[in-house]
């Protein structure tokens, strides 16, 4: 396997099913390098600074879906727990839960790149 | 799947989400994409025909999903196009949301790709299954006009006319001369002419209510409306106003003919024949638009007309039967041949006369077709009595006039001959003489090259002609058969008998056999033996019977239809009374039958045929006792012995008749299904007389046991709760039987007690997760087994078992909390892939 690959499966991450999805580590790769780079997680951060919650909600959920996919799966839990809040409505005391999301995306980050 | 047949639209704004469906799902669909509703929308509007399923995202900018769901929703042509919602797992809220709003199933992220493929499919067949029905409703409709078609009308009658105390009016119009119309104005003009008389049909019956109404052929159309003369001529007079102004200068003219309906249970078919005969009536008088049906005007061309639409399905339906009368040496009274005559059973009108048939047959041509039938249902009968081993004599069949003119007669005999593999000597062919007089020179020529071929024949009606005797050695046939009828005009019957005379003596001296019919009497009998004529027919010494009589017959058996007479005086008071008619019923007819009296307190079997004891099982009444308790009570179960009871009152009392089904044991216990029929017959000595009859049905119902018990449908639930067998029940009882099993035990041994039998399983892994996962592996490896649809059962900390799906053929999964709606949806989709999978494999 892929080095990376490999490297991200000792994170926790749930690699065999993302090849699975991709049908292939080629593919998976190339997806994971595209959500590792993913704007959204920086516009997931100014969206809850400026308390726009539907445009957070709408970016968390997005999040939530690539992460699923290429099976970053710690990340993807960290995502979800923050979906809840602002599907409810909330955008206060988040601040913590997005620096770990940022936190994590970031070692991914270094992984991939 | 094998080349990509469908084509798919996937919504989705997220590139990463994109490319791992596009990936995926590329082997089997052309795939077009879209970022966001509004250019989904615009593709869908591009390519709307060739989309067969939409995958849609529910997050997105510019139009999301829900947006996209309420404008589709509204598109009507789209609306047939499945559409999954993908959306991040076990958004349940979501998912029901996306239901409601027309959503064929969901799919979540992460993908789960065997799941997204399974359901993919399922949604795909599913809208297959709708197009078909959609097809099916095209099929209802008339192509050219739009209306109803005349299948659809006839179906649509049933509810329309059973459901309504009203008398209705089957209506038929046409125009009078269509086809010169087509001519002179040219079939699109033709066509032009008929959808307008479909519009204003249409329009005219806006008006009023319980009316149907559809366009039969060509320039046919039919209407059912209630017998109203308002309504009628209302309808009448509209069309020939609406007719009269279609073409300036060019007459056309309608003919209608109204038939009302007495008996609503009467073949539409038979209604529209006899609406068609009434409306001839007024074709082609000048204003003479409509024409009543009237019985007694058109009995013979109804009857004529009738006949003839029906010997088709009389014939398929086996409503012909070769009745066999014999022919006997007149010195030993020993069956030496038998003719074998075609008699007409209606299942509704009861034996239909050859002499009203055969003419009509004849005229028409139609009766060539009948001769085969009766050829070759001898043939059969020949062979089967030669593998019973029976000695079974020459059996003479009609060769009617039109079969002359065959070219391939001798070939299509030959042919049966072979195929039946029964020697030529049996089969005799018989032809009248007038067919002969008609063309005397192909006659002898297709007579000789018959006989040439081996065939026996035979000269029917010998002296109704005009040959002259002369002519008889020139004749190739082998025997004469002469009418006794020519004796039975006593006030000539010096010459008759002498003309009868003559025939015999002259075959005689011509070494010819001959052979007397019609005879009826004794006096005619002393007569012929007198002359020294060998061999005689008719019904002093027996009337033509049914094939299992005649074999009886001839297999050496006793053929006694006479009753067993229990009580004796009885049953003469009875006859005395009613007169002959008891005694035709059980005498004529091979119905088993009994005649049972009461007296209020008690029943009693006066008499019974022996057609009745062989229906219970006894063959040889004479020799056996008959346990009379056994077959009247003992062998009926409680239940059923108080419905004859009742039923039996019931008959009694309201002095009519009942028809009814039930189930017992014959007397050697094996099970017996019966229609029995009661009739009252009258009160003497103060006892009721009641007459019954047995129909054995048991084969019939073990075939109709076997049907249903194919047709059935069935889930099994394996460790399920009963929150969910409820659902299922409540969902799909209808279809469905559901079965449930506690737990995997024995789970295989109790399949394949069920014969398979399974549409779905739904298969509980959150209880049972390992017995599940057993379950699953055993079932790969029986391929029965493995072809029903399995859906699992479990909760989100078991996702992992998505995983599976692909290694165990999984169809879809159920997540516990069960949201019944999502369930249901989800079952469904799977049963109708499975029922897609079923009907078209």
């Amino acid at each position: 396997m892929n080095i990376i690959l490999e490297e991200l499966k000792k994170e926790g991450c749930d690699i065999d099913s993302a090849v699975r999805r991709c049908l292939g580590e080629e593919l998976c790769l190339s997806c994971l390098k595209m959500v590792v780079n993913d704007e959204n997680f920086e516009k997931l951060g100014e969206a809850i600074k400026n308390q726009n919650v539907k445009s957070a909600f709408e970016i968390a959920h997005s999040l939530k879906g690539i992460t699923g996919n290429v099976g970053l799966t710690p990340l993807y839990r960290l995502i979800a727990e923050i979906v809840e809040p602002l599907r409810a409505g909330k955008c206060d005391g988040l601040d913590e839960l997005y620096n770990k999301i940022i936190a994590t995306k970031n070692l991914y980050y270094e992984i991939v790149n | 799947m094998i080349g990509k047949t469908y084509t798919i639209l996937i919504v989705e704004d997220e590139i990463v989400n994109l490319t791992i469906l596009k990936n995926a799902l590329d082997a089997d669909y052309n795939i077009l994409t879209a970022r966001n509703g509004k250019e989904a929308l615009d593709i869908l509007e591009d390519e709307n025909n060739n989309v067969s399923a939409i995958i849609l995202d529910i997050i997105m900018p510019i139009m999301n999903g829900f947006e996209f769901l309420e404008v589709y929703r509204k598109y009507t042509k789209f609306r047939k196009i499945p559409l999954l919602v993908s959306s991040v797992e076990n958004d349940s809220v979501n998912e029901e949301r996306c239901l409601a709003l027309g959503a064929s199933d969901f799919i979540s992220k992460p993908y789960n790709i065997s799941i997204i493929k399974m359901r993919l499919k399922n949604a795909i067949d599913r809208s297959q299954i709708e197009l078909i029905e959609k097809l099916s409703f095209a099929l209802e409709r008339d192509s050219l006009t739009g209306i109803y078609n005349k299948n659809k009308m006839f179906w649509e009658m049933d509810n329309l006319l059973k459901n309504s105390e009203k008398q209705f009016v089957f209506i038929s119009y046409d125009l009078d001369d269509f086809k010169i119309f087509n001519s002179f104005f040219g079939v699109d003009q033709g066509d032009l002419l008929i959808k307008a008389m479909a519009q204003n049909l249409k329009q005219t019956m806006k008006e009023f209510d319980f009316v149907l109404f559809a366009r039969n052929a060509n320039d046919k159309f039919n209407i059912v409306v209630e017998n109203n003369k308002k309504i009628i001529f209302r309808i009448i007079n509209n069309c020939v106003k609406f007719l009269s102004e279609f073409k300036i200068g060019y007459r056309i003219k309608p003919s209608f003919g109204i038939y009302v309906i007495e008996d609503k249970f009467e073949d539409y078919t038979i209604m529209n024949d006899k609406a068609i005969i009434a409306a001839k009536k007024c074709k082609g008088k000048f204003d003479s638009y409509y024409n009543y049906y009237d019985k007694k005007i058109i009995e013979d061309m109804e009857s004529a007309q009738i006949l003839i639409n029906r010997i088709d399905k009389a014939i398929e339906n086996e409503e012909f039967q070769v009745y066999y009368q014999p022919k006997f040496n007149i010195r030993d009274n020993k069956v030496v041949a038998a003719e074998a005559l075609c008699r007409w059973i209606d299942p509704k009108y009861g034996m239909v006369s050859p002499a009203k048939f055969i003419p009509v047959f004849e005229q028409n041509g139609l009766i060539a077709k009948l001769d085969y039938y009766m050829w070759e249902n001898v043939c059969k009968h020949i062979r089967h009595w030669i593998d019973l081993g029976i000695e079974v004599c020459p059996i003479s069949v009609n060769v009617s006039r039109v079969n002359l003119y065959n070219q391939r007669l001798v070939e299509i005999l030959c042919e049966l001959i072979e195929k039946y593999d029964i020697p030529k000597s049996l089969l005799a062919l018989e032809l009248t003489e007038t067919a002969y007089t008609e063309d005397p020179e192909l006659s002898k020529k297709v007579l000789t090259s018959l006989k040439e071929n081996g065939f026996y024949i035979l000269m029917d009606d010998f002296g109704s002609g005009y040959s002259s005797l002369n002519t008889l050695k020139d004749i190739p046939v082998d025997e004469l058969k002469v009418d006794m009828r020519f004796m039975s005009d006593s006030e000539n019957g010096g010459r008759s008998a002498s003309i009868v005379a003559t025939i015999v003596k002259m075959a005689k001296w011509l070494k010819m056999a001959v052979v007397v019919e019609g005879v009826e009497k004794e006096n005619q009998v002393n007569f012929l033996r007198g002359l020294g004529c060998d061999y005689v027919q008719g019904f002093y010494f027996a009337k033509p019977m049914p094939k299992d009589e005649y074999e009886k017959l001839i297999s050496g058996k006793e053929v006694d239809q006479r009753f067993f007479e229990k009580q004796n005086d009885l049953y003469a008071k009875i006859i005395d009374k009613k007169g002959i008619y008891i005694n035709d019923i059980l005498y004529n007819y091979n119905i088993a039958g009994a005649i049972v009296t009461s007296n209020g307190s008690d029943t009693m079997l006066v008499s019974a045929n022996y057609a009745f004891f062989s229906i219970f099982g006894y063959r040889d009444v004479k020799n056996q006792v008959i346990d009379y308790e056994k077959i009247s009570h003992k062998n009926i179960i409680p239940k059923e012995q108080d419905r004859l009871k009742s039923i039996f009152k019931r008959t009694i009392l309201t002095k009519g008749r009942s028809k009814f089904e039930y189930a017992q044991t014959n007397i050697n216990d094996e099970n017996l299904w019966l229609s029995i029929e009661m009739a009252y017959i009258c009160k003497i000595d103060e006892v009721d007389v009641v007459l019954i009859s047995f129909e054995n049905i048991t084969s019939q119902k073990q075939v109709e046991n076997l049907i249903i018990e194919n047709r059935d449908m069935n889930i099994l639930l394996i460790g399920c709760d009963d929150r969910l067998e409820r659902d299922i029940d409540v969902n799909f009882g209808k279809d469905y039987k559901c079965f449930c099993l506690e737990s995997y035990q024995d789970v295989f041994e109790k399949i394949e007690e069920k014969n398979f039998n399974f549409d779905l399983i739904i298969a509980d892994a959150m209880y049972n997760e390992d017995k599940c996962i057993e379950f699953l592996e055993k079932r790969s490896r029986n391929v029965k087994i493995e072809s029903i649809p399995v859906i699992i059962s479990f909760d989100m900390d078991r996702r992992y078992l998505l995983d599976k799906t692909d290694e165990y053929k999984i169809s879809d999964y159920i997540t516990v909390p069960f949201s019944r709606k999502i369930v249901i949806n989800r079952i469904e989709r799977v049963l109708n892939s499975q029922k897609y999978i079923k009907n078209f494999d």
